[in-house]
């Protein structure tokens, strides 16, 4: 491969944006080469950059957008095509793939039509040949070809990201990207989705440009001869190289820290079980789906669920989407009715509506840590707003100071309480929705896919603080994830939840050292993993060019 | 569907039915009567007239008549206007009402969403911003401004096109069309641009941009159907006022329309008039309404109705 012309190449690479704030660098100068047939992933957190590089590299950046640098793409200078020429090789001699295919797919189309347009407008296709095509197409990717004129809404999650990657690979395209395909999928779905891309990369010798905020996926990915790793942050590429070698031994501090966040996490001790405080007994959940005018028919999402949680414990609540996991929650907050079974709290059977003072004991936090906060309202006043509700006996002044208090206890400074949740991070978001949750002394916090949403780095740190605030007061934890790896980190007790029945229960160490049953060994086995050597083995490949 | 058309339909009477209820307890409850004038009645003519008019019956059994005519089609007389009947009034200036108001909601609909999608799609701004101001003169200008301004213009100084009445065939449906349209073309253009440019900013329309499309393309095809979402619900009861008649455009251009019955039949105390055009209006908005759900499935799947 030395002597070829790469593929695609980006020389001193940058992308600005105009803002209302003025104009922002969002890519500083990156330096990258692609042969044909190999994979380079691009690793950073949100931010970083990395989606930025790729789009802008292509023209996709939108019209508040500068780009400068070199951009050599199979045998064309990017910069000198002009936007026909631009468009005409875009969907031909490159394919996208983006995140979450249910807002990358236009949702009033028919999904073969939306393969099928791409071979009308490069391959000449008439309407019935291409559709013809697109069908043949969606076979070999495992798609049943009688989803054909089905509407994006009406897939599943693995097989919408399957029309998007036979869409961009319609017209046999010489370089794939892949902006997160996965990120927006379950474990097992997203270890189906890259075997599926590695399959085609092998059958057609496609280039594949992987963007993803995962060392392990990247990992992954990148397990050919010749593939290569970027690991990127605020716009600079800070560490790049050969796939095997970068991952062995990590150079960068940056990189460091975030193979230690992709690293399989070492348990937590199981602690002797206290007594019980929660004790759910043969629960079951039924949701009412519309059948005719004014009936409705039961459809089970939970069946004789039966656990118990004492202080102090955290218990791990594992499943894929459409488990049950979320309605469990639900239903343990009263939000749901359930429809048999009980639950005890603190030895007092609950049915809802809960009274308010059993409010203060039950609190949540969400997955999405902006939309769970009031756009409009100060952290200071989300933050005394259960203050309001639950301890009126306090005044303003009390309040405040127990709102700084918090504000310090979960590591945010105390000038935070005059933001709003838009001028803050996610992961900043998310630590004002857990003092939320804690700060009128709750006795169980659930945590309902808390960490999903935030980048590597920060899930370890809010995993953090988790950890902390349960061992300085004692709540019970439920965590309910997708992902074996917080589970580890923060549960002593993990129960696997499969099509609303648990399947699997017991202590994580076990669970993830010995899994006895096939579900749970499907889930852990589906995880992307790094293995890595221990941290300090030295850096001897080229350090990328500083810009 | 035909399931959800019918439910829907047999779900519009007991909403017509509370509209009239109301309209009649309001007509009834306004001071005055349909045979105040000028110069108060000798007693016995309008004890005489009320007979005649069964006005003197109780108001229930008043209502229970009215009902009854209705369910035969049977508007009753028009107290006002003697020697008419309700449905003759409205069948004789429906048509012009219709013509004007279909051809306005027409041109409104086609000019507005295409001036609201080039001011969408333009990335230098100017486009944009001109069509925007317009749009804003169009909304606030009121009608009664725009129609003498513009039969002074076309009608009066260019002398291209009749300024009243009906003579002159087509013609003469120009000018009231175009003042009618006016507004509802500002309105439309504004909603399609915003909606639009809120289309253009979902990843969607980057992966269509990504499999190389053009602007066309890529509007016609992926962006308008859920941009015009917000447009559709807007011109359902737009369409029923518009068919319904303006009594400014019918009262500029003299035109036998159905829109100044509103008007006068409810300062005429013209209780059957008044009912007569509220129950009309009332089934254009519950069958605009309804023609706007069946639109929205069209327009994106995941509302659909089985």
């Amino acid at each position: 491969m030395t002597a070829v012309a790469p593929l695609f190449a980006l020389r001193n690479f940058q992308v600005r944006f105009d803002t209302a704030d003025g104009p922002v660098a969002a890519v500083r100068g990156v330096d990258l080469t692609l042969a044909a047939g190999q994979a380079l992933a691009i690793v950073g957190e949100s931010g970083s950059g990395k989606s930025q590089t790729v789009l802008g590299a292509f023209g996709l950046t939108g019209a508040n957008s500068h780009i400068a640098g070199d951009i050599a793409f199979d045998g064309h200078d990017i910069r000198l095509l002009s936007p026909r020429q631009r468009r005409s090789l875009l969907g031909r001699d490159v394919g996208f793939v983006f995140q979450d295919p249910l807002t990358a797919l236009t949702p009033h189309l028919p999904v073969a039509r939306q393969i099928s347009e791409t071979l009308e407008r490069h391959r000449g296709f008439d309407r019935t040949a291409a559709r013809a095509a697109a069908i043949a197409l969606m076979t070999r990717l495992g798609l049943p070809a009688d989803r054909a004129d089905a509407y994006p809404h009406e897939l599943s999650g693995g097989q919408r990201q399957r029309v998007m990657i036979a869409s961009a690979l319609a017209c046999d395209p010489k370089l794939l990207i892949a902006d997160e395909p996965t990120t927006a999928l379950d474990v097992t779905v997203q270890a189906e989705i890259l075997a599926l891309l590695d399959s085609l990369r092998a059958e057609r010798g496609l280039a594949l440009v992987f963007i993803t905020h995962d060392l392990a996926v990247a990992a992954q990915v990148t397990g050919r001869p010749g593939d290569q790793v970027a690991v990127m942050r605020a716009g600079r590429i800070v560490e790049q190289g050969a796939a095997e070698a970068l991952l062995a031994a990590p150079a960068d501090p940056y990189t460091r820290a975030l193979a230690a966040a992709a690293r399989p996490a070492t348990p937590r001790e199981a602690a002797p079980t206290p007594l019980p405080r929660l004790v759910v007994d043969g629960l079951g959940v039924n949701y009412r789906r519309p059948s005719g005018w004014f009936a409705s028919r039961p459809v089970p999402a939970l069946r004789d669920v039966s656990f118990t949680a004492g202080p102090g414990e955290a218990i791990g609540i594992v499943g894929e989407s459409g488990s049950g996991k979320s309605t469990l929650i639900r239903a343990l907050l009263g939000l749901v009715p359930t429809c048999a079974g009980t639950i005890h709290w603190q030895g007092a059977p609950l049915c809802p509506p809960y009274p308010r003072a059993l409010r203060r004991s039950l609190q949540i936090v969400h997955q999405d840590p902006f939309a769970a906060l009031n756009p409009r309202l100060t952290i200071g006043q989300s933050l005394a707003e259960p203050l309001e509700i639950h301890a009126p006996e306090l005044t303003a002044g009390d309040r405040r100071a127990r709102v700084q208090d918090w504000l310090a206890r979960v590591g945010l400074p105390a000038s935070f309480a005059d933001r709003h949740p838009h001028e803050l991070s996610g992961g900043q978001n998310q630590r004002v929705n857990i003092a939320r949750a804690f700060i009128a002394g709750p006795a169980l916090v659930a945590c309902d896919e808390a960490v999903s949403a935030l980048d590597a780095e920060t899930k370890v740190a809010i995993l953090d603080l988790l950890l902390g605030l349960q061992a300085e007061t004692g709540v019970i934890l439920l965590f309910v994830t997708h992902d074996f790896q917080s589970v580890t980190t923060l549960c002593q007790r993990t129960i696997v939840l499969h099509c609303g029945k648990i399947v699997d229960a017991g202590a994580t160490s076990a669970l993830m050292a010995n899994p006895t049953q096939a579900y749970t060994r499907t889930l852990i086995a589906a995880m992307p993993r790094l293995t890595l050597p221990p941290q300090q083995a030295p850096a001897k490949r080229e350090k990328p060019r500083e810009t | 569907m035909g399931r959800f058309l019918l439910g829907r339909l047999l779900g519009a009477i007991p909403t017509l039915l509370a509209i009239i209820l109301l309209s009649f307890a309001i007509m009834r409850a306004a001071p005055g009567g349909p045979f105040d004038g000028e110069r108060a009645l000798p007693p016995e003519v309008e004890a005489n007239l009320r007979a005649a008019y069964d006005l003197d019956a109780p108001l229930a059994v008043q209502l229970g008549r009215y009902l009854a005519g209705l369910a035969r089609f049977d508007f009753g007389p028009s107290f006002k206007y003697a020697d008419f009947s309700v449905g003759e009034l409205i069948a004789g200036g429906a048509p012009v009402s219709a013509i004007i108001g279909g051809a306005a909601l027409l041109l409104a609909t086609v000019l507005g969403i295409a001036l609201g999608s080039v001011a969408a799609l333009d990335r230098h701004r100017a486009l944009d911003s001109g069509v925007m101001a317009l749009a804003v003169v169009g909304q606030v200008v009121p009608t009664f401004v725009v129609g003498p301004l513009l039969a002074l213009l076309f009608g009066l100084w260019l002398g291209w096109l009749p300024i009243a009445g009906l003579e002159g065939g087509a013609r003469a449906f120009v000018l009231p069309v175009v003042t009618l349209a006016l507004p509802y073309v500002a309105s439309i253009a504004r909603l399609t641009r915003g909606s639009l440019r809120e289309v253009l900013a979902q990843p969607f329309i980057r992966t269509a941009r990504a499999k190389g499309l053009d602007d066309a393309t890529v509007l016609w095809r992926h962006a308008l159907k859920p941009a015009l979402l917000p447009v559709v619900s807007y011109l359902g009861p737009a369409a029923a006022g518009l068919l319904t008649g303006s009594v400014v455009v019918e009262t500029v251009f003299g035109l036998p329309g159905i829109g100044r019955y509103f008007v006068q039949g409810a300062i005429n105390r013209d209780y059957t008039l008044v009912l007569g055009v509220v129950v009309l209006y009332g089934a254009l908005i519950i069958l605009f309404n309804l023609l706007v759900d069946i639109l929205y499935g069209w327009l994106d799947p995941r509302l659909a109705r089985r």
